[in-house]
Order: structure tokens, then C-alpha cells, then sequence
């Protein structure tokens, strides 16, 4: 099938756009610090709030949007190519539940309230966990049984949580629970960003390990195998790669749907249905639109913020149905 | 628990560790611009502080909902904010006061970039209550407005206990959402306690708060129930258990009461407004036994 614009151009484009969405991430604010405010302080000897605002609040939270959402993009595309199933998202093979419930636990025992960085770590650990487990149950099986692992992994998880919430004695501590497993960048550090980037990085260079055997893959397993692909190292790298750098920004900003899902399904027809070349574009979709929806987040409804994952499950999932709708007619015309 | 108990512990040292600093501090100056950014820390700083040091206070104190008692018309003047760290830094602000289990992130990177955060913990009874109102009274450079109002709190809650009538505590049915109730050692109850009664979970036995099933409420017989909660409207689930056709059986020809939800959210001296209401509730009943007793 024959892309409607060259790949070269289509990376361009999506670089060009989000950069853009970098920029404006940079400057857009909720009404008391919006654009024209952050600019009157600057011409009007005020220049150090605004910069602090800017750097120390604005940069580590455009950062970590543009990061989870790039992990995002290219984790789910990564796992649509290698499952061959265009509804699997990262969430499926039980990496955003165990990572939530590493944090719930850091909520619940208050070591997130000793230490503020215990809720990230402690997150991690739960992706990595995630990752041993996942390696235990499906290290050899197939593609079925890998996803049958994740989800039996997101279900106890989900229920584990559950009960953390059931037996908090403490409401003030549940209700913090729920407010973050909704999923948010907003006032998150420099440290936040820090902590998660090298595993996210880590994960995005074994993801890319991947593309080749990927498209080897389209053809099927036993094809693969005979084109020399090794199919266990893959999986292994799909695993990995998907856990830590979704897991990792998952510790930092909580659940956020979507995204995995979506942009692979938006950018496959314009990378000429070609799974490695749908990586990159997915990377670079995935930041564009996490950072478009952080940005709506903050403009949307003066006074308190939506919460990011909110919002994209929002806007996302009713965009799914239509394209779902739109493949189905052209199908069957 | 007492994996529970060790980062409480820690927390509260840190709390304490990052207060001593400041406290020394403002021996000499007193912060100016003070931002509060909970429901709670507002109410105390409205207390202590004269309106022109508060630069902003939470939104929630600005709706007439949440404005704690007698202190609408100093709340109307001041500026909103929604905890976010964008706002508190456009504020320019010298002391920022936060809970400890709110708006964490935005306190966690307001003390990162350097600036003076003091979290407050939920109060859990009443010397919680005279604990934050004197550290509050500490940071903000007014130790003697603290003991001040300490003393009036205190005077006027001997005053309205002075007013019970004696005899056992009756039962004051607190049911709230999703039965969600208030056992021994919680604020509510040392609230419902101070105003002459015993809440419904603590009759039960249980302590801290909890889910309680509706069964095991029907067995009680109260002298009071509370007249549903603010959070009929808007409209929540969690108040449909107040329909319920067997609670309703249960609860018929039992003298209602009203607590406004900001006369309990917080451990602050707005818990008086409560106190009082329980007081009146409690002569009522008493007056109400009398009459009924000779027969």
C-alpha cells in the first residue's frame, strides 16, 4: 500500500508539529499566569517569577508529557506490530496497573508522605515486578499467552488497589489515591522527570532494537523464525522496552489511557502500513498529542484543572469509535 | 500498624526539622505575603493573621459553603487560588502553608525550587486542634494571637459543655455518605462527644472510620439523626442509602439536625458553630425526657 506522502516528510511534519507543541506548552497558562501575564512580567521588571514559572514549572512538566506520551506512541505501536493486533495497547500486558499500584502502596504506607520521591520509585518497582513476572508466565509462550498473563496481571493489580482503597482507614489518603490514579503532569519537578527519564530512554532504545524483527513478523511467526528472526530475544525487548518506559512514566504521572492505542492506529496508514517505520512516527504522534491534551487540560476550565488522563480517555476513546466506524464502511464499500 | 506508625513518625520530625529554621527566622521579620492553599490552613490564617499579610487563600474558603464560621466577610476580600504552583509563585509569596495530604505536588515542588512550605496534618482530636493553631501561630511571627484565640476556643467550649445536661450520652445517628461513619478517636466524634453525645459507630464499637452495613445500623436505637448532608445537592450515590425504606422505618419521629459541612471538615475553631448545634440538641432532648418521665 502506498503511503500519501513520502516517510522522510512525514517524520518532518510530525517533528515541526511537535516542537511546535513544545513551545506553546512552554508559555500557555491557566488565567493568572497565562501568556500576555507571563509577558507583562518580563517587560515589567518581573522577570524572575516569570522565568521561575517557565523553568522550574512549566519545563519539567512539558518534559514529562512529551516523554510519556512519546513512550506511550512507540510502546503501543511496538506491541501492535509484535502482537499483530491493532487493539492491544501498553495497559494490556499489565504494565500501567502494576506500576499504579507500586505508587497506591507508597500512598497507603505514608512513605509517600515522608519522602515525596517514594511514590515514583516505589512505581517503578512495581513496573519491574511486572516485567520479572511477565518473563515467568509467558517467557516462551506466544503472543496469546503473553496477553492472557498481562491481563491476569492488570486484574489482580486492579483488585490489589481496590483493596488498599477498601481498607485505608484514613479518608484524606484515599481520596489522594483516586485524585492521582486519574492521571496528571501538573506541578510534577525536575526531580520527577529525572528519575523516570533514564529508564523511559532505556526502554525507547530496546523498543527500536525491535523494528527490524517487526516487520519480519507481519509475515507471521514461523516465517519470521525462517527469515532468522530470534523470536524469544523480541519478546524479550517488546517486554522490557514496554514495562520500563511506560512503567517508569506511569510512577510519575499516573494512568493515562489512550494514547498507546490511538496514535499507532491514527499514523499506520501514512508510514504505508510498514510496523518499523511506524515507531518512530508513533514516537513523535504520542509526545504531540499527550502535550495537545496537557495544554487543553489548562485552558479548559478556569479554576481547578482536568486531569490530564481525563482528558485524553475523553477525547480519545469517542475519536477511536469514529475511526473504528470509518475503517468498517471502507471495508465493506 | 507500626509499618504504618514509622513514616508518620519520620514525617513529622521532617515537619518539625524544616519549622525550626523558620520560626527562628521570623523572630525578627514576619512573613507578609503568606499563601495558604487548604481548606483548613485558610481558616487558621484568617484567624491569626490581619487580611493585608494573606496574599491568597483556597477557593474552597471563598464559596459561602466552606467559609468558616464568622469569617465570610474577611474570605469575600481575599484573592482564590487552586493549589496550583503556578499561582502561589505568581503571589511572590514569603510562607506558604498547605495540608499535608493535598496539593502535594505543588508542595513538594514549591519546597524544591526554595521556598518555605509548612504542611498541616488533619487534626485528630482537640489538642491536634491547639497544636496547629500554635504552629501556625509560631511560623506566622504570632505566638500570642495564637494563645489567644487557644484560650478562647477553650473558654468557650467549657461555656457550652457547662450547658449539658447530665446523665449518659444518648445516640446522635451521624449517617453519612455511604454509610461511611465516624468511630471512637476520630475528630467527628470528639466533636459529637463535646456537644453531649456518643456518634452511631462508637456505639457499635468501632474506632477510626468505616463502611458500616446498613443490617448492623438498625439494631441501634439513636435520639437524633443527623438531616441528611449537603451532598444530597449536588446529587451523589452515596447519599441514596439515606432512602433506604428500612433506615427511614428506623429513623421516623426522630428529631432531626443540621450540622453545616464546614463546621466539621475542618479541626479549626469552626467546630464550635457544631458544638453548639449538638448542645441545643441535647437540652431539647432533655427537656423532651422530662416531660415524658413522670408518666
Amino acid at each position: 500500500m502506498k503511503p500519501p506522502l513520502p516517510y522522510p516528510v512525514l517524520l518532518l511534519a510530525l517533528t515541526v508539529l511537535l516542537a511546535a507543541l513544545l513551545f506553546l506548552s512552554m508559555i500557555v497558562g491557566p488565567a493568572t499566569a497565562g501568556t500576555f501575564e507571563l509577558i507583562g512580567m518580563m517587560s515589567g521588571g518581573e522577570a524572575d517569577t516569570a522565568w521561575m514559572i517557565i523553568r522550574e514549572v512549566r519545563l519539567p512538566r512539558t518534559l514529562l508529557a512529551a516523554t510519556m506520551g512519546i513512550s506511550l506512541g512507540v510502546a503501543g505501536a511496538t506491541l501492535q506490530g509484535f502482537m499483530r493486533n491493532p487493539l492491544v495497547d501498553p495497559g494490556v500486558i499489565g504494565v500501567t496497573s502494576s506500576a499504579s499500584l507500586g505508587a497506591v502502596l507508597a500512598f497507603y504506607t505514608g512513605f509517600s508522605l515522608a519522602f515525596p520521591l517514594a511514590l515514583p520509585l516505589m512505581g517503578i518497582a512495581g513496573a519491574l515486578l511486572c516485567v520479572v513476572l511477565l518473563q515467568g508466565l509467558a517467557g516462551r509462550g506466544g503472543v496469546l499467552t503473553l496477553i492472557l498473563a498481562g491481563v491476569a496481571i492488570s486484574a489482580v493489580c486492579a483488585a490489589l488497589m481496590s483493596l488498599t482503597l477498601n481498607l485505608s482507614p484514613n479518608p484524606y489518603a484515599s481520596a489522594e489515591i483516586m485524585f492521582w490514579l486519574m492521571g496528571s503532569v501538573t506541578d510534577r519537578s525536575m526531580d520527577h522527570f529525572l528519575l523516570a527519564a533514564p529508564f523511559m530512554a532505556a526502554g525507547w532504545v530496546m523498543l527500536a532494537a525491535s523494528a527490524r524483527s517487526l516487520d519480519a513478523l507481519s509475515l507471521g511467526e514461523e516465517s519470521a523464525s525462517s527469515l532468522g528472526v530470534n523470536l524469544n530475544r523480541t519478546r524479550t525487548l517488546v517486554i522490557t522496552g514496554t514495562a520500563i518506559s511506560v512503567g517508569a512514566g506511569t510512577a510519575v504521572t499516573g494512568g493515562l489511557g489512550f494514547i498507546g492505542l490511538v496514535v499507532p492506529h491514527l499514523l499506520r496508514p501514512l508510514v504505508g502500513h510498514t510496523p518499523s517505520r511506524l515507531l518512530l512516527a508513533s514516537a513523535l504522534g504520542g509526545g504531540s498529542l499527550l502535550l495537545a491534551a496537557d495544554i487543553l487540560v489548562r485552558v479548559l476550565i478556569v479554576g481547578t484543572e482536568l486531569k490530564l488522563g481525563v482528558v485524553t480517555a475523553i477525547i480519545g476513546a469517542p475519536f477511536f469509535l469514529w475511526l473504528i466506524l470509518k475503517a468498517r464502511t471502507e471495508l465493506e464499500s | 500498624m507500626i509499618g504504618r506508625l514509622i513514616p508518620r513518625i519520620v514525617a513529622t520530625l521532617l515537619v518539625w526539622g524544616m519549622m525550626l529554621p523558620v520560626a527562628a527566622a521570623d523572630a525578627t521579620k514576619r512573613p507578609q505575603r503568606i499563601v495558604s492553599m487548604n481548606l483548613c490552613t485558610d481558616e487558621l490564617l484568617m484567624r491569626l493573621v490581619e487580611p493585608e499579610r494573606i496574599a491568597s487563600i483556597s477557593y474552597l474558603s471563598l464559596q459561602p459553603l466552606n467559609a468558616p464560621l464568622g469569617l465570610d466577610h474577611i474570605a469575600r476580600k481575599l484573592k482564590g487560588n487552586n493549589g496550583l504552583a503556578e499561582e502561589v509563585l505568581m503571589a511572590k509569596p514569603d510562607l506558604i502553608v498547605a495540608g499535608s495530604f493535598t496539593t502535594t505536588a505543588a508542595s513538594a515542588l514549591l519546597r524544591r525550587i526554595g521556598y518555605t512550605v509548612v504542611t498541616f496534618e488533619p487534626e485528630n482530636n482537640f489538642d491536634d486542634l491547639r497544636a496547629n493553631i500554635r504552629k501556625m501561630g509560631e511560623i506566622t511571627g504570632e505566638p500570642a494571637r495564637a494563645e489567644q484565640l487557644i484560650a478562647e476556643f477553650d473558654k468557650r467550649l467549657a461555656e457550652l459543655q457547662a450547658q449539658l445536661p447530665p446523665g449518659d450520652k444518648p445516640v446522635f445517628a451521624d449517617i453519612g455518605v455511604n454509610n461511611y461513619l465516624a468511630g471512637k478517636d476520630t475528630f467527628y466524634a470528639y466533636v459529637v462527644n463535646a456537644g453531649g453525645w456518643r456518634t452511631l459507630a462508637e456505639t457499635l464499637g468501632y474506632s477510626g472510620f468505616h463502611n458500616i452495613p446498613l443490617e448492623e445500623l438498625l439494631d441501634t436505637r439513636p435520639a437524633l439523626v443527623s438531616n441528611a448532608t449537603p451532598w444530597a445537592n449536588p446529587p451523589s450515590m452515596a447519599t441514596e442509602n439515606l432512602k433506604h425504606p428500612a433506615l427511614r422505618t428506623m429513623l421516623a419521629g426522630i428529631p432531626q439536625i443540621l450540622i453545616p459541612e464546614r463546621y466539621t471538615t475542618c479541626g479549626t475553631p469552626s467546630v464550635l458553630g457544631a458544638v453548639e448545634l449538638l448542645v441545643e440538641a441535647r437540652k431539647a432532648q432533655a427537656r423532651e425526657q422530662a416531660k415524658g418521665a413522670p408518666k
